[in-house]
């Protein structure tokens, strides 16, 4: 189940509506009936053939269940808020609540496996407990040694299900480059989706407890909510313990405010899938894969939608997260702040993919030493830390280089940095209108050139597309290229309008049934421009 | 910062104090409550103005290649003073290649006693599910023709076949009415679960369902080519599409292997039935019930592909339709070899000389003298 789903939006609507109709007596007591009976319903529908059928015939059934609306996910939510409205029955709506929210997130992650979400379960439950162990502990020693368990596990987990065929087939393949034959064979492992960020989410919240910074929470739904609130589950953004528990704990009022707030980000994260990411993939995907079939300028147009594809994917994903849990009362941080708009790499790391460069800032690059040793020691910590940035990313060499080249450009930026400290005209002319906006683009392009890695299936790939930047035969781009032209329009325009907050002055000053207008004409857009074919979220992969 | 994503930040930080002044936060509610009802309300508005003027004004968005023609044979069925015959010819891809009336329908009258006009309903990827599903479309549409011709594909007639030519990608349900539903949920339900939801999704966001009639009407270049209905917007006045090319030998030689992967395992392994059969029973009684006068045919062939059947396949095939046009009064008009090998593109689709050919043939030796036996029986 994704944002951009029919059945998402079903989902949510029936939790949202169970969530904030909850504390009311009478409509809880009409949640409980309802679903029940609902259950109740599928339940002889369901079974009733596969009894007639003889001997409890599963076929019978499964025939039965695949005539359900929605492939029986209504009888999930139904269970789910049958679930919810009983927890507000013996523990008050507060608790049901968090309680229904906890069940939901289980069933959006178990929609995908059911195993995994069970996995993900576990080593929840474990972090809780060594959290308390962390906190109840004097001794440094045990303390360490329970963030040593706890961080071990978690990176345990991760390198299992990402990393283990990755340094398999690499040792495969250098055994194979040097003549020699291997008896080992790859595993068939099917990695947890979203793995990678809430791997980092435990580790940041039991390090946080060990540095004192956040108590180790006492209610174990609300622990378990931190981790698998569905929003953030996925693709993130990497929240925080003290930033969200404060929040789970908070009783929460209906606020139209915040729902409009929601409504509005969660607009704007389709809106990027739909319109700007899903679209510029058909200027991408073709050249990605047969780099060497293209013309230069088909190759630079596939590089310049890449760069938007993954902007549009990636932060429209955070904005519909962000946005859906604006409407269930919740608060997530800004995950991107226009980094296109960035005047150099370094600049660009605080605007891209925040929760993840703050995450990386606070638990390796600070604690590797920082900027605090001296130039050489500085330089080395930013290329550790960007490398295994990349690593983070997904298990391949091409997000190895990924990430080095980054850790590059930044060592480059901080170099010119002080090259330029003690220059006031080269300062003069770099912050000037034409230098700052040369800057942007120098940035923009040194950027987009590092995704060709990022993006490319292999190196040999990657190298291929770089190469084939100044071809002047083969093929032209796979679409008219008109289409890129107005998305990059489109995406210029937005960004001019919100740099001076225009757009924030505009939206406050239209008459609200305008605006409404306005939000259904984005929505129409949106729905006229959703691709053919559903394409998953690029960092659903990671 | 909006006032809500203040109030919200400042809620997180001090949740016992007041976001905002107490007056501009109830004015701020009123006013997100009355965005968020007038955007439902818009939205749902456009909608339903949407789905109105599909459904009534422009019958063409849903599916525009059966519009188009159906928009032809009507006038050609009101036309004055003189009433064309009519004659229709469903089939698949053969067919929408292969039968071009619009150069030789002319010389067609004089001999009739009046004016012929014939259409092509041939449809690329189609079989007899899509002949059965265009022709019940026609008599809702109230169109009752002369002669109705049944192109016979035999590949199709195998019950182990993988060409369900009801499959989402060439009846997605966008272009499906809902008179068509059971008709396909009936053939297909196996394979299209979720049809009647989909269709709903379709029915009730136009937007959404309707995207890419919808891009294609507005600005086809937004869409990628696969997409692109350029071709069916312009199917001339006997509803053909452009005729095919000749291809060079390396092209003929690659399309014509293309070919042989696709249908040769389906025709050495043969076995007659499924529901490409039970669909094409059902139309030819349907024509029979109508008194509609119908004919089989097996549209031309080349020696390459003809080589691909086993003996006791075209026998199983040739016994079945014999069978099905003596029940039917529908005689069955065997053309697989008319034609040679270079006449085709890839050993089954016509190219735009040898379908003029083709049609002249099946115009002259076939079509004319059952419009003639029609006359004198009316007689």
């Amino acid at each position: 189940m994704v944002f951009c789903s029919i059945e998402f939006l079903v989902f949510f609507l029936l939790v949202a509506a169970a969530y904030w109709t909850m504390p009311s007596r009478l409509v809880r007591a009409f949640l409980s009936l309802a679903s029940a009976a609902y259950l109740g319903y599928v339940g002889w529908f369901c079974l009733w053939p596969a009894y007639a059928a003889g001997a409890w015939r599963l076929d019978a059934f499964n025939v039965a269940w695949a005539t359900l609306p929605f492939n029986g996910e209504l009888f999930f939510v139904a269970a789910i808020v049958f679930f919810g409205a009983g927890m507000a029955w013996a523990f008050g709506p507060h608790r049901g609540r968090v309680w229904l929210l906890l069940a939901a997130s289980f069933y959006f992650y178990a929609s995908v496996t059911l195993w995994l979400a069970l996995l993900i379960f576990a080593s929840t439950i474990l972090d809780y407990f060594l959290a308390h162990g962390i906190q109840a502990l004097k001794t440094p020693g045990w303390r360490k040694a329970l963030v040593a368990v706890s961080v071990t596990a978690n990176l345990g987990l991760l390198c299992y299900f990402k990393y283990t065929n990755f340094f398999l087939g690499s040792i495969l393949t250098a055994l194979h480059r040097h003549g020699a034959a291997s008896s080992f064979h790859l595993l068939s492992i099917l990695a947890p989706l979203g793995i990678s960020f809430y791997t980092f989410e435990a580790i940041n919240y039991i390090v946080d407890v060990y540095r004192g910074r956040v108590r180790a929470e006492r209610n174990l739904a609300n622990f378990m909510l931190f981790i698998l609130f569905f929003p953030h589950l996925i693709a993130g953004p990497i929240v925080r313990a003290r930033d969200f528990l404060p929040q789970v704990r908070r009783r929460k009022r209906w606020d139209w405010m915040r729902v409009e707030l929601g409504a509005r980000f969660f607009l704007m994260g389709l809106f990027k899938k739909w319109f700007i990411a899903d679209r510029m993939a058909l200027f991408a995907d073709p050249v990605f894969q047969y780099p060497s079939n293209y013309s230069g300028v088909a190759i630079w147009m596939a590089v310049i939608a890449y760069a938007l594809e993954i902007y549009g994917d990636f932060s429209g994903y955070t904005d519909m997260a962000i946005g859906t849990a604006h409407m269930l009362g919740f608060h997530l941080a800004k995950n991107f702040d226009m980094p296109y708009l960035s005047a150099n790499v370094a600049e660009f790391w605080r605007r891209w993919h925040i929760s993840l460069s703050t995450w990386l800032r606070d638990y390796l690059f600070i604690p590797l030493g920082g900027s605090r040793g001296g130039k050489w020691q500085t330089c080395r910590n930013l290329l550790i830390t960007m490398t295994l940035g990349g690593l983070w990313h997904g298990a391949n060499w091409t997000f190895i280089i990924w990430g080095l080249l980054h850790g590059l450009l930044l060592i480059g930026h901080r170099q010119f940095h002080s090259f330029c400290e003690g220059r006031p005209l080269w300062r003069r002319v770099l912050q000037s209108g034409p230098g700052t906006a040369a800057r942007i683009l120098t940035t923009f392009l040194a950027v987009s050139l590092c995704w060709v890695f990022f993006r490319a299936q292999t190196f040999e790939n990657a190298t291929r597309m770089l190469g084939g930047l100044v071809r002047s035969h083969g093929m032209g781009s796979p679409m008219p290229a008109v289409g890129l032209y107005l998305t990059v329009g489109v995406v210029v325009i937005c960004h001019l309008l919100a740099r001076r907050n225009l757009w924030q002055r505009i939206v406050e000053r239209l008459p609200a049934p305008v605006l409404g207008a306005g939000y259904a004409l984005v929505l129409a857009l949106c729905l006229l421009f959703a691709p053919m074919t559903e394409k998953p979220f690029i960092y659903f992969q990671f | 910062m909006s006032v809500a994503a203040v109030s919200a930040k400042h809620e997180e930080a001090n949740p016992k104090a007041p976001a905002v002044r107490p007056q501009r936060r109830r004015v701020r509610t009123r006013r997100s409550f009355v965005a968020l009802l007038c955007g439902v309300g818009v939205f749902a508005a456009f909608q339903v103005g949407l789905t109105a003027v599909i459904e009534i004004d422009m019958a063409d968005v849903r599916d525009p290649l059966y519009g188009r023609r159906l928009r032809f044979v009507q006038k050609s069925l009101h036309a004055e003073p003189a009433k064309p015959w009519t004659v229709l010819m469903l089939g698949t891809s053969r067919t929408l290649y292969g039968f071009l009336p619009g150069a030789t329908e002319k010389t067609w009258g004089e001999p009739a006693g009046r004016p012929v006009a014939a259409f092509n309903f041939g449809v690329s990827g189609g079989g007899p599910l899509t002949e059965l599903l265009i022709w019940r479309r026609l008599q809702q549409d109230g169109v009752r023709p002369d002669l109705v011709l049944v192109d016979v594909m035999p590949p199709l007639l195998c019950s182990q076949t993988t060409f369900p030519d009801f499959g989402a990608d060439h009846w997605p349900a966008a272009r499906l009415r809902w008179r068509d539903l059971a008709l396909v949920k009936r053939y297909a339900g196996a394979y299209r679960p979720g049809l009647r939801r989909d269709w709903l999704t379709g029915f009730t966001l136009p937007c959404y369902g309707q995207r890419c009639m919808l891009t294609n009407i507005v600005y086809p270049k937004l869409l990628p080519f696969a997409y692109r209905l350029d071709e069916e917007w312009n199917v001339d006045e006997c509803g053909g599409l452009t005729p095919l090319k000749a291809p060079t030998p390396e092209e003929r030689r690659r399309f014509t292997q293309m070919a042989r992967e696709a249908y040769e395992p389906f025709l050495t392994g043969f076995r007659l039935g499924g529901p490409g059969c039970d669909a094409l029973c059902e139309l030819m009684a349907s024509c029979r019930k109508e008194g509609v006068p119908a004919a089989l045919v097996f549209m031309p062939e080349a020696p390459s592909f003809r080589s691909w059947y086993s003996p006791e396949t075209l026998r199983d095939v040739r016994q079945f339709v014999t069978q099905l046009g003596r029940e039917n009064a529908a005689p069955v008009i065997d053309a697989r070899e008319w034609m040679t090998e270079d006449d085709f593109r890839d050993s089954n689709h016509l190219l735009k000389g040898a379908a003029n050919e083709f049609t002249d043939r099946l115009g002259r030796e076939y079509i004319l003298p059952l419009l003639r036996q029609q006359q004198e029986t009316r007689r």
